[in-house]
């Protein structure tokens, strides 16, 4: 794609300004399964997506297939659509934003076919000699991408990112007498040389064992602490509620709420692009605004609303750097890196503190159990009843309800354990006065 | 598109390994989509999505590169790379493809959604809107959009198939947002089909379905919290179906049952169900959401009985897990694009019509819950424990339909559940959704007559 060309070509058409974005990303899989290569999926890709400015207007379109001979009919494509859209925009584009680029700390060093096939086989059968419960070894796959993105726009601007990953998984179901259990952990690996598999494997046993047995309880009122994980989970339904673009439109929950006390103080939230704990650090987001740290919500009042330019534009503000592409072409606001700030307690000290209650560790049903707008939720569940302190039994089938606004103004104590792994929104255990609890004993 | 030459060449490559089959998939897929909010239109969308899938088999394993640059060194450099993976040699087969040949289209499109005005189609998202926010005055945002797709495939594989196929769907999304004091909820509605703008009349008309949005978002302004327990259950027709798509749906993918993965793996022949139940999957019903003329391994879809007055008879079967089964493939080799392996996935899932009346159902139920409309799902294959969230939900009491309720979840146990069932009555009714699983997003009809269910667990935040 000759990229000055199709901008000098916009501009002969009357269109006010261009924006391309390509990203290419590849990607390497390999699934081990009873003691051989079950598959194996490689792949690469190349995106391109523009965006348009025409008589005040903001249209995209995204194409896998792009040929510089039909540039004509796909400008015009866009300028048709122009037409019919509503709403008028103005000063969408920046141009180049001056800002000190940090370097991700994370290096991925890619092994090579033969070793990954090893470090697989050898998981496979440490897990199936770690513990005769264990039936199958369902899966053990090693997994790698990278993706570099370029954007540029007719008002000079070009920025490049990059990102990788590469991680280990393994799946496995337990079986003790009638009873069933199975379960997965990801582990993201930068050198597999430093991959400690038994720690690997000892933890996915203790995960998946430690369910087995597991079975309902009466529904009921209580204590609930959710675990960094589950809480991550249940946070990350409700991220949307600090987009600007969606507290424009009047569909967030904290429509008029900037600068009011919407949660407990002892929440603390953070949104972070640059935070180098996390899986990807973003200098820029998908508009070329340079992005940065921010408090949005500072001991329970909400103090930041995120921003792309077009929702900034709406609420007569400047753009937060959070306009990032959520599918083809347009871009929407989310946030990057967002997470609880993590308070003092251990897990340990949570249980003791809730004395009784329940711990959630797996959520599931996030697609169906959650409302976003009137924020209530009510999800499938996996845990451990606790008592006095201690935790007494696994839990499965259960649910976990409630209203999630009600629920962060019922904050006891805020955990200090925050793991990011392959998130980009998280946070660490919270424990909640009272959760609504469902069960069938 | 590649040519029958090209295809060839690139398969006698592939076969230049160990694998003893191999396949190449292309697709290229326009799509659209045109949202409003209120009267606004707020973003025209238009996407190309083009590019090839090539898997190679070695017994029961596979190798699959995906790409979208098509150019022949590109795509050999792929191939290159799994012959590597599953065992290069310097020989093998010529690779002769047959003629190519169209799959019999079985969803003919009158209006092309592609060849309208985008006035056309803002008119018909206007008209949702409008019947959302002529619904009353707590209706205070309506957001709406239209999303079509054509996408043309080729698949070619070593056996000599041949395939072409062009599939259309067309859907409208609409969501009604109420609000009364600080409470504020909302509810959508999304007819589709693999049809075009043709399909858009009568009971699937915009309007109505604004209409039926902003209804459901009423009720739920007024609606106390759902209960917490045990109780007999009714699940409404339509979108009630992603109780067996959930429940049992899944768990009947060979991607499941190949690997021993699935509760009911070597359960053929063994009664699963009440006696009551009887379930197709059906990938034949022309113009139906979950349709297909050809699946995505070329081979012609089917309607499969899965269960048959209880008894398990079938499995939805792909090409590679019917090795491992020692089984032809069904037909069910589904994949969201040139992104994904197929592996095999419901079509339009449902359960048969039965004989009771749906009013009989409440008589003697002292105290349920009543499902008129649900939410998605998901499951656990392996242990079949699954979930699925009520949309609009009443209490039963003393046989009677009494107040709505908001927040509720049902969670069960497949292998329990369908046991449980102890009425299905006549009203059959089908309903849209995106399934997620292995091999991507696909579209798929969930379905039933109302169904009772005699127990299940509900969790709920009324501990009253």
């Amino acid at each position: 794609m000759n990229k000055q060309q199709w901008i000098d070509r916009a501009r002969e058409l009357g269109i006010e300004g261009l924006e391309i974005t390509q990203v290419k990303s590849r990607s390497r899989e390999m699934n081990w399964f009873e003691g051989q290569l079950d598959s194996f999926v490689t792949s690469r890709v190349l995106s391109t997506s523009l965006r348009a400015l025409i008589g005040g207007k903001i249209v995209s379109t995204s194409l896998e297939k792009v040929e510089d001979e039909k540039m004509d009919e796909v400008l015009n494509q866009l300028i048709t659509a122009a037409k019919e859209v509503s709403e008028s925009e103005k000063d969408i584009f920046v141009g180049p934003m001056e800002t000190e680029e940090v370097k991700s700390t994370k290096h991925w060093i890619e092994p090579d076919s033969a070793q990954i096939l090893e470090v697989l086989s050898s998981v496979e059968k440490k897990l199936k000699a770690a513990d005769e419960r264990v039936r199958m070894v369902n899966q053990v796959a090693f997994e790698s991408s990278s993706t570099s993105s370029e954007l540029t726009n007719s008002l000079g601007v070009n920025v490049q990112d990059q990102s990788g990953m590469q991680a280990i998984a393994a799946l496995i179901t337990m079986v003790d007498g009638e009873d069933l259990r199975d379960g997965y952990l990801v582990k993201l690996i930068e050198n597999l040389d430093d991959f400690d598999q038994d720690a690997f494997v000892e933890e996915l046993i203790e995960k998946v064992s430690s369910h087995l047995h597991a079975r309902s309880m009466g529904s009921v009122l209580c204590p609930v602490i959710f675990n960094n994980e589950t809480m991550s989970t249940l946070f990350s339904c409700f991220s949307g509620m600090f987009s600007g673009s969606l507290i424009a439109k009047g569909i967030s929950p904290l429509t008029d709420k900037l600068h009011e006390k919407i949660f407990s103080d002892k929440i603390t939230i953070i949104d972070d692009p640059r935070n180098q704990d996390a899986l990807f650090l973003q200098n820029y987001d998908d508009e070329g605004h340079p992005t940065y740290t921010k408090t949005v919500v500072d001991h329970g009042v909400f103090e930041t609303i995120l921003h792309n330019t077009k929702s900034a534009l709406k609420m007569n503000t400047e753009s937060t750097g959070n306009g990032f592409k959520s599918g083809a072409g347009a871009t929407d606001v989310s946030p990057m890196n967002l997470y609880i700030q993590p308070g003092d307690e251990s897990m340990d000290q949570l249980i003791e503190q809730m004395g009784n209650g329940v711990i959630i560790t797996d959520l599931g049903g996030m697609h169906a159990g959650v409302d976003f707008v009137s924020t209530n939720f009510s999800l499938q569940a996996q845990g451990y009843l606790v008592e006095n302190g201690k935790k007494v039994r696994p839990l499965t089938l259960i649910t976990v309800a409630g209203n999630f606004i009600e629920l962060m103004n019922n904050v006891v104590a805020v955990g200090n354990n925050l793991k990011w792994e392959t998130r980009n929104v998280c946070a660490p255990a919270i424990l909640f006065k009272e959760v609504s609890i469902g069960g069938n004993e | 598109m590649l040519s029958k030459k090209q295809l060839e060449s690139l398969l006698t490559l592939a076969m230049k390994s160990k694998a003893d089959f191999a396949e190449i998939f292309e697709e290229e897929t326009k799509s659209e989509s045109i949202s409003m909010v209120n009267d606004d239109v707020e973003d025209i969308n238009r996407t190309v999505r083009a590019g090839a899938g090539i898997r190679l088999y070695k017994g029961n394993s596979s190798v699959y590169g995906y790409t979208n640059e098509m150019d022949e060194q590109s795509l050999e450099e792929i191939i290159n790379d799994l012959r590597d993976a599953i065992g290069k040699e310097e020989d093998g087969p010529v690779i002769v493809l047959n003629e190519k040949t169209m799959a019999e289209n079985i969803s003919p499109v009158e209006i092309d959604p592609f060849e309208s005005e985008d006035e056309v189609k803002i008119g018909m998202i206007s008209e949702a809107i409008k019947g959302a926010r002529d619904a009353g005055e707590k209706i205070f945002k309506a957001t709406a959009g239209l999303s079509s797709i054509h996408q043309e495939v080729q698949i070619a594989n070593t056996e000599g198939l041949f395939k072409g196929d062009v599939r259309k769907r067309s859907r409208l999304r609409v969501s009604a947002f109420a609000k009364e004091g600080t409470n504020v909820q909302s509810s959508g509605s999304a007819p589709g089909a693999s049809q075009g703008l043709e399909y858009f009349v009568g009971e699937h008309a915009p309007y109505k379905a604004g209409q039926e949005a902003a209804r459901v978002a009423q009720v739920l302004l007024r609606a106390k919290k759902a209960p917490s327990g045990v109780m007999p259950v009714i699940i409404d027709n339509g979108f009630g179906g992603v109780i067996f798509h959930e429940s049992c749906g899944h768990s009947l993918e060979a991607t499941a049952v190949a690997k021993n993965m699935s509760v009911f793996a070597n359960k053929k022949g063994e009664m699963i169900a009440s006696e009551k139940v009887t379930a197709y999957d059906d990938g034949t019903m022309p113009g139906e959401w979950g349709s297909q003329n050809m699946d995505d391994e070329g081979n012609p879809q089917q309607k499969r009985v899965l269960i048959k007055d209880g008894v398990l008879t079938q499995y939805m079967v792909d090409r590679l897990n019917g090795r491992r089964m020692n089984t032809p493939s069904s037909g069910s080799g589904r994949r969201e694009s040139y992104k994904y392996e197929p592996t095999s996935r419901m079509s339009n899932t449902f359960i048969a019509p039965g004989t009771d009346k749906k009013e009989d159902m409440f008589k003697d139920i002292k105290f349920g819950l009543y499902c008129k409309s649900m939410g998605g799902g998901s499951v656990n294959p392996n242990t079949g424990e699954f979930n699925f969230g009520v949309n609009e939900g009443y209490l039963i009491e003393d046989g009677k339909v009494t107040d709505p309720v908001i927040g509720a979840m049902l969670i069960g146990s497949g292998a329990e559940i369908l046991k449980n069932i102890d009425m299905v009555s006549d009203n059959l009714e089908l309903a849209q959704g995106m399934c997620g699983s292995a091999s991507g997003s696909v579209p798929t009809n969930v379905g039933q007559p109302a169904i009772r269910v005699k127990s299940i667990t509900v969790g709920g935040t009324d501990h009253e």
